[in-house]
């Protein structure tokens, strides 16, 4: 499966999603304008990738800011996510910048919400 | 003039790419330089020469120490420096703000006007004989910055005194740039909100309102980027300081989205954005037109969102969240229960009727510094 690598820029984030190399990092900005058309190709590859995941999955998110557009897009990535659990050791990774608090309990809602466990980790900063 | 026509003004006078920003506080060196960049990041945008983009840079610059050179601390609130930048069509406006002792007016006038008499080839003769006698203050001027805004502006420096007690007085600088050719740009009728008057009546605003930071446009993404910088910038990187940004994004891609009309000649989405801080909150308002017949619904959202416990909210947000149906728009129908939750304080509004069609929509977050 083709990898999607995405560099980040002022208003979008970094993504690397590599099936090969089970790397899969979604991180810093994200507060386009249009989140829905920015997160199309994502949304698409997640899909894909849920049809056949690896036995494992360590899906990690390590954002700075989101908009609410953009926390949307990351509710339905995660619910897609879910979905596959039975079909992969699935680990989210919720990684926040130390002194964020909104950042960390904005991790602790999507994981309620969804019913996943979420491990978290802060970033020095 | 009443502050619903001092805004309206405002509003009315900004057409497509123009802007106003102010920003009222300490000049440091870190937030000259963030105030540069913004300034930069807007002229990169303009398909202006790079000659005439050094000069206003220059200008700016100059100013800028102008300020921090002449400022002591601590201020209360009416002495505390300004710093404009503003652009119509073709011109920058940049003026600036600061507190002098009485004992020094005098000279600096005299200087001033010296300056004002002189054409661009005796202001160069006299930036020579000023900087070969080299008569250095203590505070590292010789009038050679003063000299050097009115070569590179090629406009008259208009000032304003205005005394605020029995020592000190608030000193006005305005200088304008042409930025197709180096000539006298026209002077901004004293009406205007490019005029030196203007800034002057801005000023009692912001010190009535406590205002920090005021920015003023037609808002697309750019402006939000542009902005953000300016925040993260700032120096304090505090919790705050992130909840802030988040909530300026939220208000200000609000008006993006929904604040697109077409009004005053302009299509866009136009308003005022302006941090205050007041008793030991920080203040976010936004000001931008709304359709009179969309009125009933913003308002009957926001009060429903307001009447909700913290429970309820948190239901409701999440509910919504999960509720895919809606993922389809630009929308995500969060900001403002988003915005209430973040800020933990009921969310303000007010609207003023502009005419049979619009109303000013003013909308304001009070955070509370932690």
């Amino acid at each position: 499966m083709e990898k999607l690598i995405i560099q980040h820029t002022d208003e979008t984030p970094s993504v690397t999603l590599d099936k090969d190399n089970g790397v899969f990092h979604i991180g810093e900005n994200s507060y386009p304008d249009d989140a829905l058309r920015f997160y199309h190709p994502v949304i698409e590859w997640i899909k894909k990738y849920c049809q056949d995941p690896n036995p494992e999955t360590v899906f990690e998110f390590a954002f700075s800011y989101f908009n609410t557009s953009s926390e949307k897009i990351i509710t339905k990535m995660l619910d897609m996510l879910k979905g596959i659990s039975s079909k992969t050791a699935l680990t989210i990774k919720w990684r926040y910048e130390s002194d964020d608090t909104d950042m960390h309990k904005s991790g602790i809602r999507f994981s309620q919400l969804c019913g996943m466990h979420f491990e978290f980790e802060e970033i020095e900063c | 003039m009443s502050e619903r026509d001092f805004i309206l003004e405002l509003m009315q006078s900004t057409g497509n790419d123009d802007m106003h920003y102010i920003y009222r506080g300490e000049f440091t060196q870190s937030l000259s330089h963030q105030i540069l960049s913004l300034a930069e990041k807007n002229i990169d945008r303009d398909h202006i020469s790079s000659k005439i983009k050094k000069r206003v840079f220059h200008i700016m610059v100059e100013s800028i120490q102008n300020i921090s050179r002449h400022q002591d601390e601590p201020y209360k609130p009416e002495e505390t420096a300004i710093f404009g930048i503003q652009k119509q069509s073709e011109h920058y406006y940049i003026s600036t703000g600061n507190i002098i002792e009485n004992t020094k007016t005098e000279s600096l006038c005299s200087k001033l006007d010296k300056i004002n008499n002189l054409d661009q080839e005796e202001l160069d003769a006299f930036y020579r004989e000023v900087l070969s006698n080299g008569q250095l203050s203590s505070k590292g001027g010789a009038g050679l910055g003063l000299i050097e805004m009115a070569r590179k502006s090629g406009n008259k420096l208009k000032y304003a005194l205005e005394k605020i007690s029995e020592q000190m007085s608030y000193f006005y600088l305005h200088s304008s740039i042409n930025t197709i050719t180096l000539s006298e740009a026209p002077e901004p009728p004293d009406n205007s909100v490019y005029s030196l008057k203007y800034m002057t009546d801005l000023h009692k605003f912001i010190i009535k309102h406590n205002v920090l930071l005021i920015y003023s446009t037609v808002f697309d993404q750019d402006s939000l980027l542009s902005l953000i910088q300016i925040m993260k910038n700032s120096g304090d990187t505090s919790n705050s300081r992130k909840k802030l940004i988040s909530l300026m994004v939220e208000m200000l891609q609000n008006i993006i989205h929904h604040g697109d009309i077409e009004f005053d000649g302009i299509k866009g989405s136009k308003g005022i954005f302006y941090i205050a801080e007041n008793n030991g909150c920080n203040e976010l308002t936004t000001i931008n037109y709304i359709a009179n017949d969309a009125i009933e619904k913003l308002k009957a959202k926001i009060d429903y969102i307001n009447s909700l416990s913290d429970e309820e909210r948190e239901d409701y947000y999440n509910e919504r969240l999960f509720d895919f149906r809606m993922i389809t728009t630009k929308e995500a129908g969060l900001g403002f229960i988003e915005m209430r939750i973040k800020s933990k304080s009921p969310l303000e509004y007010f609207f003023e009727k502009v005419d049979g069609d619009y109303s000013l929509f003013k909308f304001t977050i009070r955070l509370l510094n932690n």
